[in-house]
């Protein structure tokens, strides 16, 4: 028991330690707790109050001491909707990736390690669902399970979902295929830890890389699908119904796009280098 | 191989069944009807009921659906818009040709772009040009498509005044639109390769950790880039597909008559037969170009070509 | 290398895709008017006789009857003309088109047309009372616009010049629907009805020479026009969805004149090369409140909400200012508004004065406002001024179709929209009759003074006393604070200062014929 825990112990300190050489990831790393502070804190930082406070004669209005972003349309403070929509957002992003990473990463890998039928079945689903219309999926949800911010994920994670089976397959089938695996099943493993053990982990690299672009799209198509009702309804801020909002005073008001656009660029980036920190250090194959 | 091909291309027809019920399905469960959408909420009710009927739409949905299917397969007829009472396929037509060479083109650029960056990136791993091309990768892709194609039009019609600001008409026109298409998938095409190779690159140079210099070096990107293709392909392939139906952005800031309005445009007004006729036609396109890149990966890792040609099994 | 490979199938695939992709650009259907690219039009225009215009849809067809948009209405008005022009205010007499003049028998059942003898189709034919009588037979059967011959019984044609239209009852809007009939020709329809839709054959001021599916429809000036040919030749219609690419093509010279939102006139100011022209229509924004579920059935609650609405802030922050302020459904240059009726006006005291006497505590929960995303800014604005008189609601976005499902099948509490009810002012009993519950009465009020008051108004032929019946109708409807209506959104335009548009009908579906270069 003691030493398991230890062990544990040191490969955490081992992986940090990998993980604190890459500048980068670090960078990404600290910009990711300052994200998720703010969501937590957000009412701390600015009351919600201030982000559905109307102010009709203030719209529109630049940058200021008064509002560090700027007004929006109804004279709302936009650094406090910005704020508070981290909550939406951030949380969206995430859980929207990393269920579609999951359902994704079994499908695609069962698809890609056994082959056959199994494959078939998988891939020729996967291709009926590549064909529908996104939004004829996501209104599909709607009158099937109603509005709510669970069915708006549910909505984005079944768009992204084949996807990712497709990308996870096409890694696996190499993988699959290397003499590693072939050692372990002559040891007699079966077929899940295989896949699991020794498969997954070393296809880690795309599949990390694939989830962590997707989370800006994600936040993005929140805001798209707002039009048939799901989720975030108004007045409450979310950073890609922000954005949406601001196509109509792109060249008029562009600070309006700037602020969001900036912090789900942020967000992209440090969940993208914190990931690419994550497959480097923990990549089984690289010792120094 | 031919085997595996025909097989595919068996498979095709329940793929085609299945997104035809579907989207069918999808259509006929939401609300609304194309009587009341076309006429208005100050229609009366007789008037929706009588448009309806000549749509056939007052018919239970199994036989809409059967009769659909019928006029499909038997008379390779994709029936009327509900809107323009015309046939589906001269919609399909008009706007197809844009949609597809728009794609290529953004597609064509994204490739060259984006594998050529990532492979440098995965070169120079950890270098400066190495962190600046990851961090560029990432802003372009999570920068929002209007906003891209609005810029762009910004400096180059309205401050040059070079290219038109909106259109289909001409190549010059298609510009605009393929570049603010092509940035999100050169971005994606630049991290996918950076970060495949690096996944190979990390197997082999452990095998050959003592390396004997240069020229196994070599052997090593070799390998790396060719299983790096693997995903890379697969990212390109669907990116395409999804692209002939998706690019709405592109087509709506400028003003580009494509098949993704067409299928939302047609989906909010309850026009079955265009969503149904576009989506079929995407469908069959989509098939086969997921069937190519599952051919290339034959072509791209042996392995993978023996067990197509052994019926897809493991070998035991 | 394999690579190599990929990268020259996807070279050798572009190269032979491009190649072939030149002639694709076109589609079915004559293209003439050339293939206008954006940069050329810009060329165009400068020569003085060409007009580009931008819509926000492309027109799905140009069926002279069978047709539901405002920009098919609008490039039909150009290539077929209607027995007389009315301008729908109805503060204008008819101005003689096809028809010279006209006469009302004296039960109001029969309407007399007289014909000019000069007038000609496209293709050459010659006009005559059959070509109306098809026309108008085209209507009433039509389900799409039969509204604007309703009450039309019959039609004779005593000769080539007379029509005589002959209703079923008298019908004092009848006049203003008959002129929006746009007149056909029969013996074009009998060749082709296939060409009859496709190639549109009128005798307006402007002719059919094409159209690009999805993009764009090119008119030309017709030179056998009875009132003189048209004083810009070509005329181009182009599809731009977007408002910030129409703002841009505005300033760029690619397009002279495009239909506008509020907020792209902001991208357009200070720039004197553009003009914005502000045009009164009948349309309405208002709150409606289902007068079948409490606390909407108590009139006084429905009064407080009147009084709660901060019409100047809806103004200004959803119509950036272009709008008016109305509290009565009919508009004021609209036939039957009054000055006298009640107006109300921005008073929270009294609105929370209301709810008490209401019997209402707040803050009450006053549920959902249910909306249309398109509406959802408004339902913004009205659930903050309604918060600060103590009532609360949640705003709840649907899909535009489960919306109006919702709406119309009287499954919500309280909404916001925009409606039209154009035409003659006996179209608002679309919104207060008994019989259009589940269709345009979305408060679902029902009430047999306010039935037999529009009845009346229907059948009254002399303009004064029907006058007053709309008076009584409007009183009645603010006194019971029905709806809260808001305001009515002006309908902008944008285009070229060089170019002469004169005044603008009501309404706004406007004449290329007057336009002009200057």
């Amino acid at each position: 028991m003691n030493n398991s825990h230890s062990r544990t112990r040191e490969q955490f300190a081992e992986f940090w330690r990998r993980f604190r050489k890459n500048k980068s990831a670090v960078a990404g790393l600290l910009i990711l707790v300052l994200l998720v502070g703010m969501a937590l804190f957000a009412d701390l930082i600015v009351p919600y109050a201030r982000c559905v406070e109307q102010a009709g004669a203030d719209r529109l209005q630049g940058p200021s001491a008064a509002h560090f972003f700027g007004t929006d349309e109804f004279g709302r403070d936009l650094f406090a909707r910005v704020v508070h929509g981290s909550r939406y957002s951030l949380f969206i992003g995430v859980a929207t990736s990393l269920m579609a990473l999951a359902a994704g990463a079994v499908l695609g890998a069962s698809a890609g390690y056994f082959g056959g039928m199994v494959d078939n079945v998988i891939c020729r689903i996967v291709d009926v669902f590549m064909c529908v219309p996104p939004i004829l999926l996501s209104l599909a949800v709607v009158a099937a399970l109603g509005t709510s911010v669970r069915n708006l994920i549910v909505a984005i994670t079944i768009s992204c979902i084949p996807g990712n089976v497709r990308l996870i397959r096409s890694v696996v089938l190499t993988v699959a295929e290397q003499d590693y695996v072939e050692v372990a099943r002559s040891y007699g493993a079966s077929n899940a830890r295989i896949i699991f053990r020794y498969v997954l982990p070393n296809a880690m690299g795309p599949i990390i890389v694939n989830t962590t672009m997707a989370i800006s799209d994600m936040i993005l198509s929140a805001a798209g699908l707002s039009f048939i009702g799901m989720g975030i309804q108004p007045p409450s801020p979310e950073w890609g119904a922000l954005l949406s909002a601001a196509q109509t005073y792109i060249f008029t008001s562009p600070y309006l796009l700037v602020f969001p656009g900036l912090f789900i660029i942020l967000s992209s980036l440090s969940f993208n280098l914190v990931g690419d920190g994550l497959t480097d250090a923990l990549d089984p194959k690289l010792k120094d | 191989m031919y085997k595996y091909v025909a097989k595919r291309l068996l498979y095709m027809i329940p793929v085609l069944l299945g997104v035809a019920f579907l989207v069918f399905t999808i259509l006929s469960l939401t609300p609304g009807d194309p009587g009341s959408i076309i006429l208005g909420i100050t229609a009366k009710p007789e008037d929706i009921a009588a448009l309806n009927a000549e749509f056939g739409y007052d018919k239970p949905f199994f036989i809409r659906f059967f009769n659909y299917i019928g006029d499909v397969v038997l008379h390779f007829d994709l029936g009327n818009s509900y809107q323009s009472r015309q046939p589906v396929i001269h919609d399909i037509m008009a706007r197809f040709p844009n949609t597809f060479l728009l794609t290529l083109i953004s597609m064509s650029a994204a490739s060259v772009i984006g594998i050529s960056l990532g492979i440098l990136s995965a070169v120079r791993q950890y270098t400066a040009l190495d962190q600046t091309l990851v961090v560029v990768a990432l802003i372009f892709a999570s920068i929002p498509g209007f906003w891209l194609g609005l810029m762009l039009m910004l400096l180059f019609s309205m401050k040059l005044g070079i290219l038109p600001s909106y259109g289909a008409g001409s190549l010059k026109a298609l510009i605009l639109p393929s570049i603010t298409v092509c940035m999100t998938s050169a971005a994606g095409l630049l991290r996918l390769t950076r970060s495949a190779m690096l996944e190979t690159v990390r197997q082999e140079y452990i095998r050959t950790a003592r390396a004997k210099g240069a020229s196994q070096k070599r052997i090593i990107w070799k390998h790396a880039l060719r299983n790096a293709l693997l995903p890379v392909v697969t990212t390109l392939g669907t990116s395409f597909g999804a692209s002939l139906g998706g690019a709405i952005i592109a087509e709506t800031v400028f003003a580009m008559p494509g098949m993704g309005t067409l299928i939302t445009t047609a989906i909010r007004q309850k026009d079955i037969p265009v969503v149904m006729g576009a989506t079929l036609f995407l469908a069959v396109l989509f098939s086969l170009i997921i069937l190519i890149v599952d051919v290339l990966y034959a072509f791209i890792d042996p392995r993978i070509k023996a067990k197509y040609q052994n019926g897809g099994k493991r070998r035991e | 290398m394999k690579k190599k490979t990929v990268m020259l199938l996807a070279a050798v695939l572009a190269a032979a895709l491009v190649g072939c992709g030149g002639s694709g650009g076109q589609s079915q259907g004559q293209s003439g008017g050339g293939s206008g690219t954006g940069e050329d039009a810009g060329a165009d225009s400068a020569g003085k006789d060409s007009i580009t215009i931008a819509t926000d849809v492309d027109v799905d067809t140009l069926h002279p009857s069978d047709f539901s948009t405002t920009v098919e209405h609008t490039i039909l008005s150009q290539i077929y003309d209607p027995l007389m022009f009315m301008n729908p205010d109805g503060a204008h007499d008819p101005e003689p088109r096809i028809a010279e003049d006209y006469e009302i028998s004296e039960d109001g059942m029969d309407y007399t047309f007289k014909l000019r003898d000069d007038v000609t189709f496209h293709d050459g034919m010659a006009l005559t009372s059959a070509d109306v009588k098809f026309s108008l037979e085209l209507y009433m059967a039509s389900e799409y616009q039969g509204a604007q011959v309703i009450g039309l019984e019959s039609v004779e044609t005593p000769d080539d010049t007379t029509v005589i239209c002959h209703l079923d009852a008298p019908y004092s809007p009848f006049l203003l629907g008959v002129c929006q009939v746009s007149i056909a020709s029969k013996a074009y329809y009998e060749k082709s009805e296939d060409d009859f839709v496709n190639q549109p054959v009128g005798s307006g001021p402007y002719k059919y020479v094409g159209r690009e599916k999805g993009s764009k429809v090119t008119l030309e000036a017709y030179d056998g026009y009875y009132r003189g040919e048209a004083a810009i030749k070509n005329v181009t219609f182009e599809v731009i969805p977007d408002q910030s690419t129409t703002a841009v093509a505005l300033k760029t010279g690619e397009i002279d004149f495009a239909t506008i939102e509020s907020s792209t006139i902001a991208q357009l100011s200070g720039d004197d090369a553009i003009q914005v022209e502000e045009v009164g229509n009948s349309g309405f924004t208002y709150v409606s409140m289902n007068t079948e579920k409490a606390p909407f059935d108590d009139v006084k609650v429905r009064q407080a909400i009147n009084y709660a609405v901060n019409r100047e802030n809806v103004v200004a922050v959803c119509y950036d200012d272009e709008a008016e302020v109305n509290s009565n459904i009919c508009s004021k240059d609209r036939f039957g508004y009054s000055e006298d009726q009640p107006q109300y006006t921005y008073d929270p005291e009294q609105a929370k004065k209301l709810l008490k006497e209401a019997g209402i505590t707040t803050p009450y929960d006053l549920g959902t406002i249910l909306v249309a995303e398109k509406y959802s800014n408004i339902a913004t604005v009205i659930q903050n001024d309604l918060k600060a008189v103590g009532l609360d609601v949640t705003i709840d976005v649907k899909e535009f179709n489960a919306y109006i499902d919702d709406l119309t099948s009287g499954n919500y509490d309280i909404t916001a929209l925009e409606m039209t009810l154009d035409g003659d002012s006996q179209q608002l009993e679309m919104a207060f009759t008994t019989d259009y519950i589940g269709t345009a009465n979305n408060a679902r009020y029902s009430d047999e003074e306010m039935d037999s008051l529009f009845s009346q108004a229907r059948t009254e032929a002399d303009t004064d006393a029907r006058a007053e019946i709309f008076d009584q109708i409007l009183t009645k409807a603010q006194d019971e604070a029905i709806y809260a209506v808001l305001c009515n959104p002006l309908t902008l335009y944008a285009h070229n200062s060089g170019l002469d548009c004169q005044e603008f009908p009501y309404e706004g579906i406007y004449s290329i014929y007057n336009f002009s270069w200057k």
